[in-house]
């Protein structure tokens, strides 16, 4: 008798907690936001809802029908005080934890985004993995245009999408990670740049490589000469500075920043070599950790980068088994990746005055304490630092080939 | 005394209930002091709490193994007794009553906004006061249970955040400043407090042997998971950002990504540290019973526990909101070397000289 009294006041107590519980069917899900400046108020906030009433109906034989998204923008104060307008739309309750994408404009970029990343950081609505990427026009124009052709739900399509430029390692396309890096005093980061494109003409834009060549392609999104429904683009990425957008990096800087920040996949690469009339495709995949060697010689620091990438022939032609040739297109690459990344530097110290390969970061284990390394002043520092990097090149399977 | 458990169970008891406020306070009260040299922080802290362990160990040897409760009245008769007892009954009902508000708090942060949060913080003080109720052995079984899966779990995080590790965020080496972390290994207090529970129980463990082996083992065991934990989190979260973050257990395993079946790992990390936190408030209630209890028996015991439960609750409900309960936690974890070591040390002394004054 005692025990199954037990069991009942047990379970009596469970019976209280499904009272409070909202079902699925009557939760609004966002799935992107995009905030642009307002008109009336400082921002406008675009929401972007799963639409998961594609999947109903559709039996083995059918395919379910394509749901359209469904978007509604509003202005606000702050991105918080537009959700609880939302609530006076939508007669669903706001559901925002299932949030995969954040897209800034470029104009909101330009004053910061601190506060933004701090608000969604300390929120439990969104999630660490959240994408976030800033749009060359504007945001929520960007988040209604998307057209998935291959995704049923536009958020399977933001994952795709976004995972690619993430990688799947840790960058800046997570929500954390660049909320990690803003928080800093002197900063710089590579944010996933997007865009809607508007050149599917024969003229090529101005920013896009002239001969071809995938090594001088600084494309950005918005730029790909191309014929396809969905206008949407991810290319290149904005630079940031601290938390303030001030310039934009193209698809092979981006790709070698990546290389030189340990955060790089192996690509396929169309190269125009001059020793044969034809372009060369080759794969490049960075096998070792880049050598970073950092000291201060008289107050000022001195970086070392040492890069070891091998590289595999997808379409060389004659070079494939030719050692001499072979040698001599590896040393020509490397000539030309050393060159790359003397741009890349003198573009972050001396154009935009952003760290945005970390190289801060090396260099504070030379310093005891945060005192110490704040009063070295790395931000005063870094457009004077000696950073080279130089690249070592060699053929995957060299050593099989003798 | 009926509840004989042995010294692994009372170091279990004692680490569930240093470790369980640990994990609120790592964020705030550390990282915020040091910066990211939290961990070197933590490790000095374990340093110079397994000393004073060991010095109030020492003192302790001739009463072995009598409990320390018994040596009071030794020290300074059944008044004094009486003042030190309910000394540490107000600190551990303090102690009890903000961490519970702390913990309803970070519930209510973590879980739906629709979530029945008074209907979970009645739940919890209902199974804390079944606990207690249940006795001493009881909650040292529970915890026993508890314990290894807090540890799998704390393991289990930290080998999963192995990809976002980064060694930059451990440098500089020092954090803000070395005075900074010299001042806050000696200064600034973790709370080793419940490391008295190890001498209110020195009956159960028999002899002065087992009470040292019981003492060193919670000390391995805190100083292992604190400083393996809190060099994850400094490794995780870089300095800034890392001072501004409630609940790193919880950050941290938001940020593990374990596929698209298994995305959300937290609701299993925050269900277990609730049970750790149920565990360490069930023990302090078991042992704020005994305390206040003289005439020895479980039956009299019992008795207290349904009105340190209701006095918990309510003050619990003090603090205006969960700023101003980290504010008390705060305020009373630097008076946390009042429990342990000073009164003890205080009172072996005491008794020490009067017992060689009785002896003379």
């Amino acid at each position: 008798m005692k025990k199954l009294s037990i069991i009942i006041f047990v379970f009596s107590l469970l019976m209280n907690g499904c009272s409070y519980s909202i079902d699925v069917e009557n939760q609004a899900f966002v799935v992107a936001i995009g905030i642009d400046k307002g008109d009336t108020f400082p921002l406008k906030a675009t929401f972007i809802f799963a639409n998961p009433s594609g999947s109903e109906g559709g039996g083995e034989e059918k395919s379910p029908s394509k749901p359209k998204p469904d978007s509604v923008t509003i202005e606000a104060p702050t991105v918080y005080s537009a959700v609880r307008k939302l609530d006076s739309i939508k007669s669903k309750t706001i559901n925002l934890s299932h949030i995969k994408i954040v897209v800034f404009s470029e104009e909101i970029a330009k004053d910061g985004v601190k506060d933004y990343l701090t608000a969604f950081a300390s929120s439990r609505d969104f999630r660490p993995n959240t994408y976030v990427c800033i749009s060359k026009g504007n945001a929520g124009e960007y988040l209604k245009a998307v057209k998935p052709s291959q995704e049923i739900f536009i958020e399977k399509y933001y994952d795709n999408i976004m995972r690619k430029v993430a990688a799947d390692k840790v960058n800046e396309a997570y929500l954390y990670y660049l909320y990690f890096n803003v928080s800093q005093s002197f900063s710089g980061s590579l944010v996933p740049l997007v865009a809607l494109n508007k050149n599917n003409t024969d003229t090529p834009p101005d920013s896009t490589a002239s001969d071809g060549d995938d090594f001088d392609y600084e494309a950005r999104a918005g730029d790909i000469l191309r014929d396809a429904e969905n206008p949407a683009e991810i290319l290149g990425s904005a630079i940031m500075k601290n938390d303030k957008m001030v310039g934009t990096l193209g698809s092979f800087k981006t790709d070698l920043a990546r290389i030189i920040c340990d955060e790089y996949y192996p690509r396929n690469y169309s190269i125009n070599y001059p020793e044969k009339s034809d372009f060369l495709t080759i794969r490049v995949i960075q096998q070792e950790h880049p050598e970073i060697k950092t000291e201060i010689v008289d107050q000022n620091a001195k970086i070392k980068i040492y890069i070891p990438i091998s590289i595999e022939y997808v379409d060389a032609g004659k070079i494939e088994n030719n050692i001499t040739k072979s040698k001599e297109f590896c040393d020509y690459l490397r000539q030309k990746l050393n060159q790359k990344a003397e741009e890349l530097v003198y573009d972050s110290q001396v154009i935009y005055d952003a760290d945005i390969l970390g190289l801060g970061d090396s260099l504070k284990r030379h310093f005891p304490d945060m005192k110490a390394w704040e009063k070295w002043n790395w931000k005063e520092k870094f457009s004077t630092a000696q950073i080279e990097v130089s690249f070592d090149v060699e053929y995957a399977d060299f050593e099989e080939a003798n | 005394m009926q509840n004989k458990s042995g010294s692994i169970g009372i170091a279990i008891i004692c680490s569930c209930a240093i470790l369980s406020k640990y994990l609120v306070i790592l964020p705030e009260y550390m990282v915020k002091y040091v910066g990211n040299a939290a961990w070197l922080d933590i490790l000095g802290k374990c340093i110079v709490g397994t000393i004073s362990l060991l010095f109030v160990l020492w003192l302790y040897k001739p009463f072995a193994p009598i409990s320390l409760t018994d040596v009071f009245s030794l020290s300074f008769g059944r008044v004094g007794a009486v003042i030190i007892r309910y000394v540490y009954i107000v600190f551990f009902t303090l102690f009890n009553s903000l961490l519970f508000r702390l913990l309803i708090e970070a519930l209510s942060t973590v879980m739906a906004t629709t979530a029945p949060d008074e209907f979970f913080a009645i739940f919890i003080l209902l199974a804390v006061f079944v606990a207690a109720y249940s006795g001493v052995r009881a909650t040292t079984n529970l915890s026993a249970v508890i314990f290894p899966l807090v540890l799998i779990t704390a393991f289990t995080v930290i080998f999963a955040l192995f990809p976002h590790y980064r060694i930059e965020n451990i440098t500089p080496i020092f954090g803000k400043s070395m005075p900074r972390l010299l001042n806050g290994i000696f200064v600034k207090h973790f709370g080793f407090t419940e490391t008295i529970l190890l001498f209110f129980f020195a009956p159960v463990l028999g002899s002065y042997k087992n009470l040292k082996k019981s003492g060193l083992l919670t000390f391995a065991i805190i100083s292992i998971i604190s400083v393996l934990f809190t060099l994850a989190y400094c490794l995780t979260v870089p300095y800034p950002a890392s001072g501004h973050f409630f609940l790193p257990f919880y950050q941290m395993t938001r940020m593990i990504k374990s596929g698209a079946f298994l995305q959300r790992l937290e609701p299993i990390v925050v269900f277990v540290w609730t049970g750790f936190v149920m565990c360490s408030m069930s023990i302090l209630i078991a042992i704020t019973s005994r305390l206040a209890t003289f005439n020895k028996g479980t039956v009299n015991e019992k008795a207290f526990v349904p009105i340190f439960t209701i006095i918990t609750f309510f003050v619990a409900m003090f603090p205006e909101s969960e700023s101003s309960a980290f504010y008390f936690y705060e305020k009373l974890l630097s008076t946390s070397t009042l429990l342990f070591p000073t009164i003890p040390v205080f009172v072996l002394i005491t008794a020490r000289i009067r017992r060689k004054a009785v002896k003379t």
